[in-house]
């Protein structure tokens, strides 16, 4: 849109980090700048005086200082001047405030497309989704623990034992949620929220159907193997649905770094576990029970079954014949 | 030739015996010279690593002692060295002849100690509360005699074992226990405090007596690989061909003591403040093998378990299930360098429509080939609210005893269908 014939620009009042405090279009000529009332850009800064400088000009703008007592700078040259030529993006320094001139005709930058806007990631930062997953959460915490518990079921032990989880996931949300108010200026806490929730959620779900998977078909290895791979994905999809949250950028360049956590994971869990490989004298009967699971496959007679179990005897004796460390 | 020796002192002892009944004082004196202290040393540290108490067995310096007492001497003879001690203040070296692991016997010998007066030993078993003499030196305080009572065989004990009512303390195993002719009727062996104690008859002194020599430290390991793998072998036979005594726990049909040697306790849990009832039923055989500090074999250990949901639902009753089913809490000793790590294998197992979830899990001795520990837990899945879990610990057994033995046991675990 073109400016009205008596826009000269804008002078803009900018703190040290170069943020915008307050922005004053240029109307009419001269401007007069200072702390007095009657100026066009009044400024409460005790350093300058009450008719400081003005701007003044025809094609080209210029800021005169009206002697005052601290003087004008350009930027930061310490020299000081009777009068500035005005270009876009100028800036000035008056008393303790700094001023950055915009030309009229300045040719602003494209307008930045924002990937998040419209995203349906930024559908998870509802209230109602925080409390539903919230809820589910912890109707897992509680049934697991209802689960383990051989003793009479108090109402007040069970919240007690569910707490410490729920309140694990509300600082899980709220790392998340600085981290995106300090990287990218927003604040989704429900949104991490609901992440946290859900990975919580969908783990306890894969673990338990791999426990009846393990449990049906005798495959506790093959299931925790299982388990450690679904897990794996689940933390790279945790990570990507966070930094989604976070990120201005494309979706595309946050699959590497939430691959890559989920790979860390991964090999983290594949590392030999010094107290799995710790030599035990007593068995380990580490398998799930899950009733069930049982109807999916029938038994085997005992003669099949102490066949197949020669396997453990020929492991065993193939261990012996190895020199222990 | 040996044979011929021991005999020799049988006789010259048996015609002594009949003239003669001994006090206290004369046991003493006359066999002080023939009862010697067995000290293994520590080759490092230069000091004691474990005493005990021999007996002269013959005239070429032979000795018999307990395996225990010289365990590490066997299992690591370049670490420790073998002494004998006499109560005049003599010593010497001693070399190892062989072992009856089994019944916890050694045979060794010294030089030093030929022409040393012996002790005569009588197989026949005194009668039923004569007087005992038994010595040895109890806490390393020098040569004791004890006086005890002759109380007959142990009933309840796979292998044959002398119950004497008198005070054997430690140090003095291995050293002779002496009816009132002067003849050993048996070998200090172990105790079970407040004047209970058990004697290794002297007829397996005799066995190991008439066997040749071990020449090398390989040969003697293969021995006692040889000697464990026959017993198990033995007694497991044994245990097969007779019908196992069952008994009933709730609707099951589980193993009860499946011999004479093997007792069972009972203890049911149903406090009414407890979600789930309990009743478990525990058997045992007292006979452990010793095979070194760390590692016994040769036990028959098992445990049935049921439990039943009072006030709690399926699945927690299952979850319940589960952690039980993972806890064992059983150490079964030994380490690295003696054993393997357990190996599983775990499957359902379907018997007589009774469904199951079935776990064996073995690790072989590493110094004797085809000798195996055996645990294995059942756990039933007929019911949804109640469930029987048993265990069966069996170890120093070989494939074809152990697997028919465990096939058995866990085919033995039927639902009655009440």
């Amino acid at each position: 849109m073109e400016p009205p014939m008596s826009f000269f620009g804008a002078v803009e009042v900018v703190d040290r980090t170069g943020n915008v405090q307050a922005r004053v279009r240029v109307e009419r000529l001269p401007f007069r700048i200072g702390r007095a009332l009657d100026n066009d850009l009044v400024l409460d800064d005790p350093h300058i005086c009450p008719h400081h400088a003005e701007l003044r000009g025809a094609e080209t703008l210029e800021l005169i200082d009206c002697g005052s007592l601290n003087g004008s700078f350009v930027g930061a040259d310490r020299a000081r001047r009777e009068r500035i030529e005005l270009g876009t993006g100028c800036e000035l320094r008056i008393g303790h405030t700094h001023l950055r001139f915009r030309g009229a005709g300045e040719q602003l930058a494209a307008t930045l497309a924002d990937p998040m806007a419209g995203s349906r990631w930024l559908g998870l930062d509802r209230w109602h989704w925080g409390i539903a997953a919230l809820a589910g959460s912890a109707a897992v915490v509680v049934g697991e623990h209802i689960l383990g518990s051989s003793q009479a079921l108090r109402p007040g032990v069970v919240a007690g034992a569910a707490a410490p989880a729920l309140i694990v996931l509300a600082l899980w949300a709220l790392s998340w949620s600085l981290v995106n108010r300090v990287v990218a200026h927003r604040f989704h806490y429900v949104g991490h929220l609901v992440i946290g929730c859900l990975a919580v959620i969908t783990a306890s779900a894969l673990e338990t159907l791999g426990d009846y998977l393990g449990f049906a078909f005798a495959a506790n290895q093959a299931s925790s193997a299982l388990d450690t791979v679904m897990g794996a994905m689940l933390i790279a999809v945790v990570v990507f649905g966070h930094l989604r949250l976070i990120s201005t950028g494309s979706g595309r360049r946050l699959l590497a770094p939430a691959a890559l956590v989920g790979f860390a994971f991964l090999a983290l869990m594949t590392l030999p576990d010094a107290a799995d490989n710790r030599f035990s004298s007593e068995p380990r009967f580490n398998i799930s029970l899950k009733l069930p699971a049982a109807a999916l496959r029938s038994g085997r007679p005992g003669e099949t079954f102490y066949a197949d179990a020669a396997e453990a005897l020929d492991a065993a004796d193939a261990q012996a014949d190895e020199v222990p460390e | 030739m040996p044979l011929f020796r021991f005999m020799f002192g049988l006789l010259l002892c048996t015609s002594v015996a009949v003239a003669e009944e001994w006090t206290t004082e004369e046991v003493f004196s006359r066999h002080k010279d023939s009862v010697l202290q067995i000290r293994i040393i520590d080759a490092k540290g230069g000091a004691k690593r474990s005493i005990g108490s021999g007996f002269m067995i013959s005239d070429d310096g032979r000795l018999i002692t307990n395996f225990h007492v010289v365990a590490d001497f066997v299992h690591h003879p370049g670490e420790h060295r073998a002494e004998w001690h006499s109560s005049d203040g003599a010593s010497g070296p001693l070399e190892l002849l062989d072992v009856d692991v089994v019944h916890d016997l050694a045979l060794m010998r010294s030089e030093a100690l030929a022409n040393r007066v012996f002790l005569a030993v009588e197989s026949n078993l005194p009668k039923m509360g004569e007087r005992l003499f038994s010595l040895g030196f109890p806490y390393d305080l020098g040569l004791t005699i004890v006086e005890g009572t002759y109380n007959g065989l142990l009933d309840k004990s796979l292998y044959e074992r002398i119950h004497l009512t008198g005070s054997i303390n430690p140090g003095m195993s291995g050293g002779p226990a002496i009816d009132r002719n002067g003849n050993v009727i048996g070998v200090n062996v172990a105790t079970a405090g407040n004047q209970v104690s058990f004697l290794v008859p002297s007829r397996h002194v005799i066995d190991l007596l008439t066997r040749d020599d071990a020449t090398t430290r390989g040969e003697l390991m293969q021995r006692i690989g040889e000697q464990l793998r026959a017993n198990q072998a033995r007694y497991l036979t044994e245990l097969m061909q007779a019908p196992f005594a069952t008994t009933t726990l709730g609707d099951f049909q589980v193993p009860g003591a499946v011999a004479r040697h093997v007792n069972c306790w009972s203890q049911s849990d149903q406090a009414q403040e407890r979600l789930i009832d309990r009743t478990e039923l525990s058997c045992q055989s007292d006979d452990d093998i010793f095979l070194s500090g760390e590692l016994t074999t040769g036990a028959i250990r098992y445990e049935h378990e049921l439990r039943s949901a009072r006030r709690i639902g399926t699945l927690r009753f299952w979850a319940q299930m589960e952690r039980s089913f993972r806890g064992f809490f059983g150490n079964l000793g030994g380490d690295e360098a003696s054993v393997t790590a357990f190996h599983c294998h775990q499957d359902f197992l379907e018997h007589e429509g009774l469904k199951s979830t079935l776990m064996l899990c073995v690790r072989r001795y590493r110094e004797f080939d085809g000798l195996y520990d055996l645990v294995q837990r059942q756990v039933s899945l007929a019911h949804s609210d109640r469930s029987l879990q048993s265990t069966l610990i069996l170890t120093g057994v070989d494939r074809e005893h152990g697997i028919q033995f465990a096939r058995r046991f866990a085919e033995e675990v039927r639902w009655s269908r009440r």
